[in-house]
């Protein structure tokens, strides 16, 4: 049989039961295997790329134990999971505000049980927008690829004994859009007028109210082309430009809109 | 602080079909104009003229104004259009139902067929209506515009029961006012209450925004949409009951009505900016002056004779044809030429908008087949009009191939719109 570091544990045990004793040496972490509840519920869940992770081995390490058996080896290059900074920044900003919840599932293991069960449970009634954090030791890759699939937003530390792993619950969408877009708000006049001047001088300003469409989407964006880092544009528009909106938002440009009646509204743009 | 949505605006593959739809029924109308003449010089109750008439109200008209207000609802009521799956549903059931209800009237088909059509016309209505309005909760704008879009939608509601009600009552007769009332009443309801009130709605927030005019005084609208929505109640309850006076009176409302409409455009062209008119406005102004052709009639209608035994079957076609093809259908190409090229445009250079060179929304047609469209529409329009109250069927034929190169010139722009690509000037 050709095995890769993505065959599954239940895989291998399956073709070859001798699988159990070829791997259960390289690390104490495997020992478990030889326990069939453990088997039962780690071994299909798990990838030898996984299981390397899981007990801090070298793939190698595993692929050449097997081999010694007579599987035989496709070889591949290496992936590796990486975080952005753009899930790590989320995941700290909700423990700054105490959005987090803690589970430590070192306990449930140590009695021979697995956590997978557990963990669903305490995601499923936390609150959205709330983190969960995971105490375990080791990285729970299965789990995480669950959650990748789900949609949820991750982030994992580890120190020498303990991995916390960070889960983000629910907004995925709308969280991720606040960081990479920009957002559209209604204010006041004095809101708007106040805000105007937190940004860098001069105070750019534009009136397309006299501008056949699509004049005054033109002159907008071709003005908003060069404006710098920290400089805001102020427009005086007709109406709130629908059309316009999501080309700002694509460009990573907030805009904060004040409407004072008709045939006048003023814009602030700024990235 | 209050976080809006911005992306409103639809998918353009939900709304350029529409047009693409529209405009292929519209020349399939001209088309039967030149070849069956003579159902424009017989009683307006023939078949022929029924689904003629089917095809143009809501093969061509209706299913255009249902495109155009998918892509307008952001505008006017600055909010994500409902449901985009609603709106294709609402398209599909449209174009089947309109056909089978045009094949049902041109052979006088009343069984299943028409059945058929009726349902399906009921569906896309109903799941046009359910769309909108769901629209329309979620905004708090309270414009004027959309309290006519939203009247205008009850009203077509309205037409379409009638409708069928009236297709039934043709099989077996349950109804004691006469047919032929029945169909006025149905056709008020449809052409005033639907169409009139829908391009009320929607053009005084178009027209000012392509004229470029400031600071109208929206209070005319206010008294138009009152004064039409209390003649239309009472035109249905006159004319149902038979009422003679009422159907006079209520004319005279609904006339006035349309008159306050009418100033405010006028206070727009006065009051605009922008001196220069592209071809779409001309066209959109050359509607208007077919506006006032068919209120003329109407007037004339009213003050000369009484409604229910003189009004002579040829007036009354041709003053179905003036609002309709002089006045509407005039309107909407007029507007294809402002609206589509600018979904287009926008899909085509969206990302490319104030960085570099691009062609304008007005570069995406030729201008020389819209003027010369406009031509051939204004002049066919007035000789088939000329052929409507002459009885001459061959001067209607010759007015309907003028219509119907205009029609076909018209379909090839919008097609040249739809299937521009990004063209960059260096």
């Amino acid at each position: 049989m050709v095995i890769n570091e993505t065959t599954k544990i239940s895989t291998l045990i399956k073709h070859n039961v001798a699988s159990v004793e070829a791997i259960a040496p390289i690390n104490a972490h495997f020992e478990k295997l030889r326990n069939p509840v453990f088997r039962k519920l780690f071994a299909s869940r798990v990838t030898i790329r996984d299981a390397a992770k899981i007990g801090k081995t070298e793939v190698l390490a595993f692929l050449t134990a097997l081999e010694a058996i007579g599987f035989e080896i496709e070889t591949k290059g290496e992936t590796t999971i990486e975080y952005s900074t753009m899930e790590n920044r989320l995941v700290e900003d909700k423990i700054k505000l105490g959005m987090v919840m803690t589970l430590d599932v070192r306990p449930i293991l140590n009695r021979g049980n697995d956590p997978f069960t557990e963990i669903m449970q305490t995601i499923s009634v936390l609150e959205e927008g709330y983190v969960l954090e995971l105490i375990n030791t080791f990285e729970p890759i299965p789990l995480l690829r669950i959650l990748k699939q789900k949609g949820y937003l991750y982030s994992v530390k580890k120190t020498d004994s303990i991995v916390k792993t960070y889960i983000l619950k629910g907004l995925v969408e709308k969280e991720q859009k606040k960081i990479q877009l920009g957002s559209v708000k209604k204010v006041s006049l004095s809101d708007l007028e106040e805000q105007r001047y937190n940004f860098k001088p001069p105070f750019r300003e534009l009136d397309v109210r006299s501008l056949e469409m699509p004049m005054p989407m033109v002159t907008i964006l071709r003005e908003l082309e060069d404006l710098p880092e920290g400089e805001a544009l102020f427009v005086h528009h007709k109406k709130v430009p629908q059309f316009l909106l999501p080309e700002l938002e694509a460009k990573g440009m907030s805009v904060l809109i004040s409407e004072l009646g008709q045939d006048n509204v003023k814009l602030l743009i700024h990235r | 602080m209050q976080q809006i949505a911005s992306n409103n605006a639809p998918s353009p593959l939900v709304v350029v079909p529409h047009f693409i739809v529209g405009g292929l029924i519209w020349v399939l109308v001209t088309a039967l104009i030149v070849v069956f003449p003579d159902s424009f010089t017989q009683h307006y109750f023939n078949p022929q003229l029924l689904a003629i008439t089917h095809l143009l109200v809501l093969g061509w008209i209706t299913m255009v104004i249902f495109g155009a207000l998918y892509q307008l609802i952001p505008v006017i009521m600055e909010v994500k259009l409902y449901s985009e799956k609603l709106a294709v549903i609402s398209l599909v059931s449209l174009a089947i139902g309109t056909l089978l209800l045009a094949i049902s009237f041109w052979n006088f088909w009343l069984g299943t067929t028409m059945i058929l059509a009726a349902m399906f016309l009921l569906v896309s209505v109903s799941v046009f209506s359910f769309n909108v309005f769901q629209s329309a909760l979620q905004s708090a704008n309270e414009s004027i515009e959309k309290q006519f879009i939203q009247t205008s939608i009850v009203w077509l509601v309205f037409t379409i029961v009638a409708g069928v009600t009236l297709a039934f009552n043709l099989t077996a007769v349950f109804l004691a006012t006469p047919h032929i009332e029945l169909l006025k009443l149905h056709a008020n309801a449809g052409v005033v209450g639907w169409f009139i009130q829908l391009i009320i709605g929607v053009s005084s927030r178009l027209v000012p925004m392509f004229m470029v005019s400031h600071n109208l005084d929206k209070s005319k609208l206010k008294v138009a949409h009152v004064l039409i929505n209390i003649g239309l109640i009472l035109s249905v309850l006159s004319i149902y009951l038979q009422w003679k006076l009422g159907v006079v009176v209520t004319a005279i409302i609904l006339l006035s009505g349309i008159g306050f409409f009418v100033f405010f455009i006028i206070d727009s062209y006065k009051n605009r900016i922008k001196k220069q008119l592209d071809i779409g406005m001309k066209q959109s102004v050359f509607s208007f002056f077919m506006l006032f052709l068919g209120l003329f009639i109407f007037f004339f209608l009213i003050l000369t004779t009484d409604l229910f035994e003189s009004l002579t079957a040829q007036l009354s076609i041709a003053l179905v044809s003036t609002l309709l093809i002089g006045f509407i259908t005039s309107l909407i190409m007029g507007q294809t030429y402002k609206t589509l090229p600018f979904i287009i445009w926008l899909h085509v250079y969206r990302n490319r908008i104030g960085k570099s060179d691009i062609p304008f929304p007005k570069n995406l047609y030729s201008e020389l087949i819209s003027k010369t469209q406009l031509v051939f529409f204004a002049l066919g329009f007035l000789v088939f009009f000329a052929g409507i109250l002459m009885l001459n069927e061959f001067i209607i034929t010759l007015g309907g191939v003028l219509m119907f190169i205009s029609s076909v010139l018209y379909s090839f722009n919008t097609i040249k719109i739809i299937k521009h690509k990004a063209k960059l000037y260096e």
